[in-house]
Parts: structure tokens; sequence; C-alpha cells
């Protein structure tokens, strides 16, 4: 599904911000991406969703080394990734609705069909009354979980979230972790960068640990921590992460 | 053809000014283009109006009696109306002479101790091929130094002069449609500025660029109908209002000249696509300026 080999990220400058990144993330897996304020974990999703190319190294998604994209190709592969940005970048001109609808009318989804799954969303995240809602009028924790439905209305293969809890309380939280797991349950591969811990050691899911600009995968659930097996180790290839299998486990606390 | 719009190009200042400016570069264009038109018809007006006359003139030969002098007119006219192609031949009378050299001469030209040449109005079928040198070789030889003017050169001076005209038109009008192309491009390139935070989500969400450019165009296209409108009617009147004024110092200072500087049905039709041709062009513009700023972005 995704696949950084040697992936170095550099703005102009100054120091890199991710140095020879290795790591190879399997369908259907989930995993949070943590690391300090400031270690690249927005960076590194930025690489993920096509927004940054890298400095040096290869990134595969979708079995397609991105740097042999050529412009055409690469709204279809954007349109299979959902993003929940940081800043939630929301349509400031555009109703919540509207901004909800935005991906399924690029992907041509008829009116009528579009109209069904937008409600049903917006209500499913507590937004049912503020669907004509301009951005600016909302909370910081609305306007989050209209990012949210955003990124995830036209079920994406991927779903990239940049602290997507941080501006809601602890029950809204908790709701939209259920619908991460949801998703990730109907197949889609989920990423969420967070350094929200108490949610980290809450969910039961593998880790990216972004340290010293270079990555660690950290899997809580045999309770063993192993360093990534990067090139520079010289190990025989990434190691490959989050089998399919293993959905029974990613499962919400209580569901199973 | 509109569709609906993420962007809000619609706030923008360029929304405000852009029909303006696409109106008055219509405008020139309507003015211009009438004016091609009409001198169009002018120049159809003055070459069908001369290719159906020719002028013979024979010199006075004061060295030769009358009678003789009559006898080779007569044997002038025998030889021009027997030519292919002619169908009659006037000579003119002392007062028409002295009406053509009035304006050079004074009203007095025909009392003056000056010998005046003999003068013959020809007409001929404006579609036979009449060989000129020939007949006046032939002249000739019965009046010698006789004239055949059949006004090919002044026509083909005047019919430049017209063409340079309508030559001009076209530059003006090329030009106009030049500046509303570039104000396209300016405004359009602004919108993307401005808006780029948006167009960035936008293309992240997985919009491929054709569907950026088509919120663009469109808003070209609609801004371009406005401002096309309002030009050509303003043109029209401008037009219109010309045509009426020529048409009346005409009539005043020279009511024997009854020629017509209306345009016809089709010549207004040209004008009516012009604003369609201008809302096309700034959208064409718009797309490809899109498309081509977009390339450069991720």
């Amino acid at each position: 599904m995704i696949l950084f080999d040697g992936v170095a990220v550099q703005y102009s400058a100054g120091p890199p911000i991710l140095h020879d990144v290795t790591f190879t993330l399997a369908p259907g897996s989930f995993h949070f991406l943590v690391g300090r304020s400031g270690a690249g974990k927005s960076s590194m999703l930025k690489v993920m969703y096509l927004g940054l190319r890298p400095t040096r190294g290869t990134v595969s998604l979708f079995g397609r080394d991105v740097a042999t994209l050529n412009r055409a190709e690469m709204p279809a592969l954007r349109r299979r990734i959902g993003v929940v940005f940081q800043d939630f970048r929301l349509i400031e001109h555009l109703s919540t609705f509207d901004n909800v609808a935005l991906p399924l009318r690029i992907a041509g989804v008829r009116e009528s069909e579009i109209r069904k799954h937008v409600t049903e969303l917006l209500s499913w995240v507590g937004l049912k009354d503020h669907l004509d809602a301009l951005p600016a009028t909302l909370s910081g924790g609305q306007q989050q979980r209209v990012s949210i439905a955003r990124a995830v209305i036209a079920r994406p293969s991927l779903l990239l979230a940049d602290e997507p809890t941080g501006n809601v309380d602890d029950v809204i939280g908790l709701r939209l972790m259920y619908l991460f797991e949801e998703l990730n349950r109907l197949g889609t591969t989920v990423v969420i960068a967070t350094h929200n811990d108490t949610l980290v050691s809450r969910f039961n899911h593998r880790q990216l640990r972004i340290e010293e600009s270079s990555i660690r995968v950290f899997d809580p659930r045999p309770m063993t921590a192993y360093p990534a097996q990067g090139s520079a180790q010289g190990s025989a290839g990434p190691p490959t992460l989050g089998a399919g299998g293993a959905s029974t486990q990613l499962r919400r606390p209580g569901a199973a | 053809m509109f569709g609906r719009s993420d962007l809000p190009l619609n706030r923008d200042a360029s929304a405000r000014f852009l029909p303006w400016i696409i109106g008055f570069m219509v405008y020139l264009c309507v003015i211009a283009v009438a004016a091609a038109l009409t001198v169009d018809r002018v120049a159809e007006h003055w070459r069908q109006g001369l290719a159906g006359n020719l002028t013979v003139e024979l010199p006075f030969a004061s060295d030769l009696e009358t009678e003789k002098r009559a006898e080779q007119l007569d044997q002038a006219m025998e030889l021009v109306t027997g030519t292919q192609g002619i169908t009659g031949a006037t000579v003119l009378e002392d007062h028409q002479i002295a009406a053509l050299l009035e304006p050079w001469l004074g009203p007095d030209a025909t009392q003056l101790d000056v010998p005046l040449p003999t003068m013959i109005a020809v007409t001929r079928r404006t579609d036979a091929t009449i060989d000129i040198p020939d007949l006046k070789a032939k002249l000739r030889q019965i009046v010698p130094g006789a004239e055949v003017d059949d006004h090919g050169d002044w026509v083909s001076d005047a019919l430049a002069f017209l063409r340079s005209l309508q030559a001009l038109a076209a530059a003006l009008s090329a030009l106009a449609l030049a500046a509303a192309a570039l104000t396209v491009i300016f405004v359009t390139r602004t919108g993307l500025d401005t808006h780029r935070g948006v167009i960035e989500v936008v293309h992240l969400i997985g919009a491929p660029d054709g569907y950026i450019a088509r919120q663009f165009q469109a808003q070209a296209l609609r801004l371009g109908i406005v401002g096309g409108i309002v030009g050509l009617a303003f043109g029209a009147a401008t037009v219109l209002g010309i045509g009426r004024l020529i048409a009346f110092s005409l009539d005043a200072a020279n009511p024997g000249l009854a020629f017509d500087f209306r345009l016809l049905p089709w010549q207004w039709g040209v004008l009516g696509a012009l604003p369609i041709v201008t809302a096309l062009l700034a959208m064409i513009t718009a797309r490809r300026t899109v498309m081509r700023s977009l390339a450069k972005m991720l």
C-alpha cells in the first residue's frame, strides 16, 4: 500500500526533516504516526498524500512509484486518499454540506446520491443541524469534524489524518476514532498522526515513531519494540507491517 | 454550461471590471468592423460605377478644317460603337466639358481661348473584356494623339486606399481582441493567486486540472458575454448614429449622390457575432492560462 525506501525530506537550506526513512504499510493496516512536535509527522503525511516530493528516496503508493507518475495520473491516485489536515483547510465560502460533498462532486457522483451520503455522514458526526453553516461560524471541533467527514466521504483506500482529535473533547474524540476503525474494518488503510499519548495507549495499534529524523516501528501488541530495519542497517529489505489478517485485533474495544 | 463553482470567483474585483474592459474592446471592434464593412460597400460601389465607363479623348487639331475634324469624329464614333462589348457612346457637349473643367478653370472655361478636346463618354458591358491598347492604337490611326481612359489607374489607386483603411480596421480589431485576451490572462492569474489555498485543497482532494480550469473558463465566458453584449449595444448605437450623420450631411451637400451607407443584414450579423467571438476567446484564454499555471504546481 505504502512503501518508503531511503526517503529524505529537506526544506531549502534547513537541516533534513526526515532522513533515510524506510518502511512498508500493508493494505488494511492501522498505524499511529507519533513523535514530538516538529519531528516531521506532517511532512511525512504530506509526502504520503502527494503534497510534497521527497528530496531523496523512493515512495510507492498503491504499487506505483510516485516519481514516475505523470500529472494526469495524480488526481485518480489522490481520490483514493482521504486527508484530514491539521489546520482543516475547509473552503471558507462553501457550506458544511458543500465542503463534505466536494470529493464526491469531483468524482462525478450524482447529486441525489451526494445528498443522501453527505447528510447521513454529517448526522453521524453530530453536525446534522449545521449543514448550511459556513466554516467560520463553526467551533474548532466542529470544523475538525467537517474536515474528517470530507476526508472519509468517498470511502478512500488510504486515510491520512493529522492530529484529527486535537480540537475535540474526549467523547467526540472517541467517536471519531471509532469512525476511523470502522473505515479500517471496511478495508481502508489508516495512518493517524498524533501526539496524544492517551489516545495511542488506549487503542491497540502499531506505531510509526519518528525519532531523530528517522523512523522506528513499534508494535504494542506483542509488547516488544524493535528498530526499523532500514537500508542503513544493510537488511534484506524494508519490513512489512500490519498484515491484513490482523483485522480482528483492529476492531474497536468492546466491539468483538 | 456554467455549472457550480467551488471557487468564489464571483466575489473577485475582476468580476466587476472585466465585463467593462471586454465591453470596451468589443465596442472598438464593432466600430472598426462596421467601418471596414462600409468601406467594402463603398469600394464595390465605385468599382461597379466606374467599371461600366470609358472615356475617349480626341485632341483638338487646330491645323484641320472643321469638316475634316467632323469626319474624324464620325470615324472614331463608328470604331468605338462597333467594338465588341461597348453599348453606347456619346460626344459630350461643350457645356458638359465646361462643367467637368469648372473646378480647375472656373465657370467660364468655354469662353477662354483654350482649345478643348473632344470627349466621348462610352458605356460598356461590365462583363466584357475590351482590349484598351488595341482600341487606342486603332483610334490613333484616325486621330493622332487619341486617348482611351478606362479609369483603371484611378480605381486601383482608390481601391488600394480603401483596402489600406480596411487593413487598419482589421489591425485595430486584432489589437482590441489581443488587449481583451491579455486582460483575461492577467485577471485569471490574479484569480489563481487569490484562490491558491482553495485550489491546493481541491487538487489534493483529487480534482484534475480541467476541473479547476472549467470554473475559471465558465467565469470568463459569463463575464465575456455580459461585456460583449454591452459593447455591442453601445457599438451598434454609435454605428447607426454615424450612419445617419453621414447620410444627412451627404444629402445636404450633394442631393444627387444617393448612396446608401447603411449596413446590410448579413453585415449586422457579423457585428452580432463579435461578442460571441470575444466571449469564446476569453473562455479559451482563461482555460489555457489555468492549465499552464497549474502544470507548474505539484
